[in-house]
């Protein structure tokens, strides 16, 4: 409860996410909440995840352990936020997000291993820009790890791969 | 100056009626009090220590019904007033026995941390009073108004909560009723610090409960109050009260119907009142 207990959450996650590296998967375990408030869960993961895009080449980012009811809040949060989290529980990962086109990307690159953008916009049928927007986007919120690597003409590009 | 607080819930249905006696300082009748509400305790306690902080000197009377004052003072009324508040009549020694699964006493919240924890003796009840499925959502609508109070509505007074859970057994009340009063700078201002212009009372609490409206200058903020209105409409007989400056806005929902109703206040809040009432789900829900 509180934006001043989520801003402290927040912090210590922001805190663990500097010392990760891009080979890492930060795993954020929530079983032990059985009810968060909306401004609460706003302020830890609303705002997290807002401000990652200076972290797009870092750890992986994976919810667990969510209750019917925090992750109805989670996906509240994400929904007015325009954002997406992995979200992990038995059934295996999954995008939460009502944009169905990065949930289509995530799943497409849950089936790929690892992926160049070029590569992914043949799979899915759609142009260069668009897919590098949605693995942009993907990478910002942890879904995806980018890495940078050289192109066989020379020159840099990016590999992804799905976090799970 | 005098505030009467007569007859059952009196705060509660009709806001504060200050009348000027002619004396400087504020007497709080409760003498012929017969029904309180947590909403008229938290209130009465807010509007004491906003006195206090002015320089106004305070008394209370207590209520001549001896049922009635031994209510009070097992809610901790007395005990959470500012010392400088005098309090009439002799203390009644009252027996309190732990009754963590109806009622949270009179509290000060003056910080985030004692927020949690009012909220987390609030959600105690509820759980412990049968809400069972219904005690998350409950716990993210009361969550709202206490973080408002805590994170909106800080002064040097603080805000005040409390709760009770009527059985309906010896009233025609039934549900869990929360309350938490506020001594800030009430919804208006809050608004106004960034960007908004409210000219007056009413519109800001109009608005207020549409999503989203912030007095931050935040993106994605905004929501508590709105959210809280839509949980009173998806529960029924919910019903949902927020008071501040000069006017109030009363909802509730019953049998499919939200019914929304602003009214003005005969005597200004300062701060910010709110007070949220639910009923235990029905059964096979």
């Amino acid at each position: 409860m509180t934006r001043a207990n989520g801003a402290a959450a927040r912090e210590q996650l922001t805190q663990l996410a500097r010392t990760a590296t891009s080979d890492d998967t930060v795993v954020i375990d929530l079983s032990a909440v059985q009810a968060m408030t909306y401004s609460f869960a706003d302020e830890f993961l609303g705002k997290f995840l807002a401000v990652r895009d200076d972290l797009a080449e870092g750890p992986g980012f994976v919810l667990t352990g969510l209750a019917e009811d925090p992750l109805e809040t989670t996906q509240l949060v994400l929904e007015r936020r325009t954002l997406a989290a992995v979200f992990r529980d038995v059934a295996g990962p999954r995008l939460l997000t009502r944009e169905s086109h990065l949930v289509a990307t995530y799943e497409r690159a849950l089936m790929m291993g690892e992926f160049r953008a070029t590569d992914m916009a043949e799979q899915l049928g759609i142009t260069a820009q668009n897919v590098n927007n949605r693995l942009k986007r993907l990478s910002s919120v942890g879904a995806l790890r980018r890495r940078r690597s050289t192109a066989e003409r020379g020159g840099k590009e990016y590999t992804y791969q799905s976090v799970r | 100056m005098r505030l009467d607080v007569t007859g059952r819930l009196p705060l509660l249905k009709h806001g504060p009626q200050v009348e000027d006696d002619g004396r400087r300082e504020l007497t709080i009748d409760l003498s012929r009090l017969h029904f309180a509400s947590p909403l008229d305790l938290a209130a009465v306690a807010a509007l004491a220590e906003v006195a206090i902080q002015h320089g106004q000197p305070v008394t209370m009377i207590r209520p001549e019904d001896p049922g009635v004052d031994a209510y009070v003072a097992r809610m901790d009324l007395y005990i959470c007033l500012d010392p400088r508040v005098r309090i009439s009549g002799d203390a009644l020694a009252v027996e309190k026995s732990a009754r963590t699964d109806v009622l949270v006493e009179v509290g000060r919240i003056r910080s985030a941390q004692a927020a949690s924890e009012m909220g987390e003796r609030f959600a105690n009840i509820a759980k412990q009073q049968g809400f069972g499925n219904a005690v998350p959502g409950l716990f993210r609508a009361l969550g709202e108004l206490l973080d408002n109070a805590a994170t909106h509505g800080q002064s040097e007074a603080g805000a005040f909560a409390a709760a009770q859970f009527y059985t309906g057994a010896t009233s025609d009340r039934q549900g869990l009723e929360l309350a938490v009063c506020d001594t800030g700078v009430g919804v208006r201002q809050h608004l106004n610090q960034h960007r908004q212009r409210f000219t007056t009372d009413r519109t800001a609490l109009d608005r207020a409960v549409l999503a989203p409206i912030t007095g931050t200058d935040e993106h994605g903020r905004g929501w508590g109050l709105s959210d809280v209105v839509q949980y009173v409409g998806a529960h029924e007989r919910a019903a949902f009260v927020i008071a501040s400056g000069s006017s109030a806005l009363y909802t509730s929902q019953r049998d499919g119907l939200i019914s929304r109703r602003l009214t003005a206040l005969a005597t200004p809040i300062e701060g910010t009142w709110v007070w949220l009432r639910v009923r235990l789900p029905m059964k096979g829900r």
